[in-house]
């Protein structure tokens, strides 16, 4: 099992899933690990389409046959904060990631906003798994070493859903 | 290695998954089968869609009622112009739809309203509400396109070698 990271936060009524992960790199490095289609194609996968026109089509690496879906785009501050809608299935989610630096140190927060127990006992396990890989592409490490199955989903679910109580 | 060999057991759409592949019937109006009636009482296992269960007009004053007390079927049709059996139907959708649960107490059920079934809706709505198109222009994504270059040759990551950039997967 690896450690799960997350923690439910409860703002204005609604559950918030937030996770942080830090990397020794300059800010715009890490700014473009989660924008650039190269970049994501290492670690969580790759979105083509027009960004101007608002929305662009995400398709991510293991998700089974899932063919992806459209990401809008609701708020793009480079090289600070990208926040967007991902239309997933019958779902809406927010997506919203914060990039900060300080003394060499970017600091990535992601929250997904109104989650509900019974999403949290998958994305949680989910958003942790492809951060660590985020962290490896950028660190040189192997993103392929994480293992879901074994280590993510279902181990961590309860760690997530007992922040529900 | 692929960690996620098959569809359903993928990091963030397992869930929807798992929800597409329940049975459920399908379209409205919805015949309840008589293998699944006990099926709601663990309040457990969704077979209608939330949304659809707050679709009608009549279900959704009876989750009004239900909102203020828990309340009898006896109670919920008196104080409208449809019979027993229709809100015993409705109550019966809205009980599969996990957005009202059932206890019995002697030889009444009382019904009252589940609001941990309303949070994909709220979650939903509330995505609705906020999400447009931030107005990213041309030029603006230009000059992302620079400072990426720009970084790419300046500042690689620490530990980040050339020849990684050929893993996609």
């Amino acid at each position: 099992m690896s450690a799960p990271t997350g923690r439910i936060e409860q703002r204005e009524g609604q559950h918030v899933l937030v996770l942080t992960r830090q990397l020794r790199a300059p800010i715009e490095d890490v700014w473009a690990a989660v924008t650039e289609p190269d970049r994501l194609a290492r670690w969580i996968g790759s979105w083509e389409g027009d960004p101007t026109s608002g929305s662009v089509h995400f398709r991510m690496l293991f998700e089974g046959d899932h063919p992806g879906d459209t990401m809008t785009i609701r708020v793009c501050e480079p090289p600070h904060r990208l926040h967007v809608t991902s239309r997933v299935g019958n779902e809406m989610w927010l997506l919203d990631l914060e990039l900060t630096y300080a003394d060499g140190v970017t600091t990535l927060t992601f929250a997904q906003r109104g989650v509900t127990v019974e999403q949290a006992s998958d994305v949680g396990p989910g958003w942790d798994y492809y951060l660590d890989r985020l962290v490896d592409a950028e660190t040189g490490a192997d993103p392929a070493q994480r293992d879901f199955e074994r280590d993510y989903y279902p181990a961590t679910s309860a760690y997530y859903t007992a922040q529900f109580d | 290695m692929t960690p996620n060999r098959r569809a359903g057991r993928s990091p963030l759409t397992h869930a929807l998954n798992r929800y597409n592949a329940t049975e459920r019937p399908q379209p409205s109006p919805v015949v309840v089968r008589p293998d699944l009636r006990y099926w709601y009482l663990t309040g457990y296992l969704s077979l209608v869609d939330i949304f659809a269960a707050l679709a009608d007009p009549v279900r959704r004053a009876l989750l009004e009622e239900l909102a203020v007390a828990p309340r009898r079927v006896v109670d919920l049709a008196a104080t409208r112009p449809i019979s027993r059996p229709a809100v015993s139907k409705h109550l019966r959708l809205l009980l599969e739809s996990g957005a009202v649960t059932v206890t019995a107490r002697g030889r009444e059920r009382i019904y009252a309203l589940d609001r941990t079934a309303l949070a994909p809706v709220a979650s939903y709505v509330a995505a609705l509400a906020v999400t447009r198109a931030a107005p990213v222009t041309g030029q603006a994504l230009d000059a992302l396109e620079t400072e990426v270059r720009r970084t790419g040759r300046e500042r690689r990551p620490i530990a980040q070698r050339e020849d990684e950039h050929e893993e996609t997967a």
